[in-house]
């Protein structure tokens, strides 16, 4: 359909003002919420994340277009419980204990709901506690963890430990990135995934959601 | 001594290439007119958000020791631990850029404005290492007349979080320093507010000092190889 093209295009633009009356439109047209997501602003999202991976875009234009998307959801999102539309996941994330860097933790947040995941983001300097808390109370596919500090990365662990002894371990997904960070470093503390980018984590959760 | 310094915020601003490499752009690239004028309102904004000012405390390398034993969280050998005993001076140090820049980035993020806050928070992030770098330069300025000669006299900064220096060495650190003068404050978990803050030591010496080969236990988790840079720069100094 057009109109899920046009959202598509104005969505990998970043024009935000012009997802938001093209989205409204498509809601006027009676069409449905999950359908609008996905054709329309999951579409145009995708191939921002390719472009992005194929370095035929930088990460402004990744920024500008997920505000534009976030401009199409918030039209979206009271209808998406009405409507019983399902993200494709849920995921909580947040930098480790004693890591004040929450930038790349904001942008792999950004990315995941432009991917059509739901995000719960605990911020900065979360405590293993919180992490497991929480990703028991809502029911999460995943947990998102990441560190900036060499220093700080080890408490990655702490959280996976915690994981264990709550009996989370395995049900619910961890995924770990971060500037120190490494694919060794992850086996070792048994994470289930490492991601060396935003885009990698968004493919990583989304082929871990698809096969399971 | 200890010494607050006001930084002029000329002497800080980043080029404009260096906000760019901090997102992954390299200099090469074209920039869109909408990417450019982002930028140009993230450097306007720094202008006139940033408060730069610093504090530098000249520290014998016996309370030094202390200091970076901290918590007793360092784990094994690092760098810090080698470089510093060969060391003739040290300051602590501490800079900020206030928070009115940090308040800035956060509320970009909170209202959608992601590209906006990105690239602010890139501008002052290497506005911050500038600020530092200030510091160090004067430090070196200061110390220029207690050789016969400068030239083969290194000054480098090292910061607890990084080089294996635990995090937690921040609060021996803050206790000497008091950078709470400067308004930084120090979080429960040995993280400064505001956030765009630095702090650390210089080490000032002999500049073999501070060349090492990079085969910490540390090391092995850091991808950042930018010591490597540093070392290299002392050395055509």
């Amino acid at each position: 359909m057009e109109i899920f093209n046009q959202i598509a295009e104005s969505l990998q633009k970043g024009d935000h003002e012009k997802v938001a009356i093209l989205t409204r439109k498509a809601l006027d047209d009676k069409i449905a919420v999950q359908q609008i997501l996905d054709d329309g602003l999951i579409a145009g999202m995708n191939v921002v994340g390719e472009d992005f991976k194929h370095h035929r875009i930088f990460l402004p234009s990744v920024l500008l277009a997920a505000r534009a998307m976030y401009a199409g959801m918030d039209l979206l999102k009271p209808l998406m419980i009405k409507e019983d539309v399902r993200t494709i996941g849920k995921v909580v994330i947040g930098t480790i204990k004693g890591d004040l860097h929450d930038i790349g933790k904001n942008l792999v947040g950004i990315m995941l709901k432009g991917a059509g995941f739901e995000v719960i983001d605990l911020g900065n300097d979360v405590p293993p506690e919180k992490f497991v808390q929480t990703a028991k109370d809502d029911n999460a596919d995943a947990i998102g963890l990441s560190a900036l500090l060499t220093t700080t990365m080890t408490g990655m662990k702490d959280v996976i430990d915690l994981m264990k002894s709550e009996d989370i371990y395995g049900k619910v997904k961890v995924i770990i990135g971060g500037a120190p960070v490494s694919r060794e470093f992850a086996e070792q503390i048994g994470a289930d995934f490492y991601a060396f980018d935003g885009m990698n984590a968004v493919e990583t959760l989304k082929a871990y959601v698809k096969d399971r | 001594m200890t010494e607050i310094i006001r930084i002029k915020i000329e002497d800080i601003i980043p080029e404009q290439k260096e906000v760019l490499l901090n997102q992954g752009i390299t200099s090469d690239v074209v920039l869109e007119d909408k990417i450019q004028n982002i930028l140009d309102q993230a450097m306007k904004e720094f202008r006139s958000l940033a408060e730069p000012s610093g504090i530098i405390k000249d520290i014998p390398k016996e309370d030094f020791a202390r200091i970076y034993i901290g918590e007793g969280m360092n784990e094994g050998p690092t760098p810090v631990a080698d470089v510093y005993p060969g060391a003739d001076y040290l300051a602590l140090f501490a800079v900020t850029l206030g928070e009115r820049i940090s308040d800035r980035i956060n509320h970009c993020f909170k209202t959608n404005l992601f590209a906006e806050g990105c690239m602010l928070d890139a501008a002052a992030s290497a506005g911050a290492d500038h600020g530092a770098e200030i510091l160090q330069r004067r430090y070196e300025k200061q110390l220029s007349d207690k050789y016969d000669d400068i030239s083969k006299i290194g000054a480098l900064r090292y910061s607890p979080g990084y080089c294996g220096w635990h995090i937690s060495g921040q609060k021996k650190l803050f206790e000497s320093l008091e950078p709470e003068k400067i308004g930084i404050t120090l979080r429960e978990t040995y993280l400064m507010d505001p956030l765009k803050s630095v702090s650390g030591v210089i080490i000032a010496g002999p500049k073999e000092i501070h060349q090492f080969e990079n085969n910490y236990p540390c090391c092995e988790e850091c991808d950042d190889q930018s010591c490597l840079d540093r070392m290299q720069a002392l050395k055509n100094e």
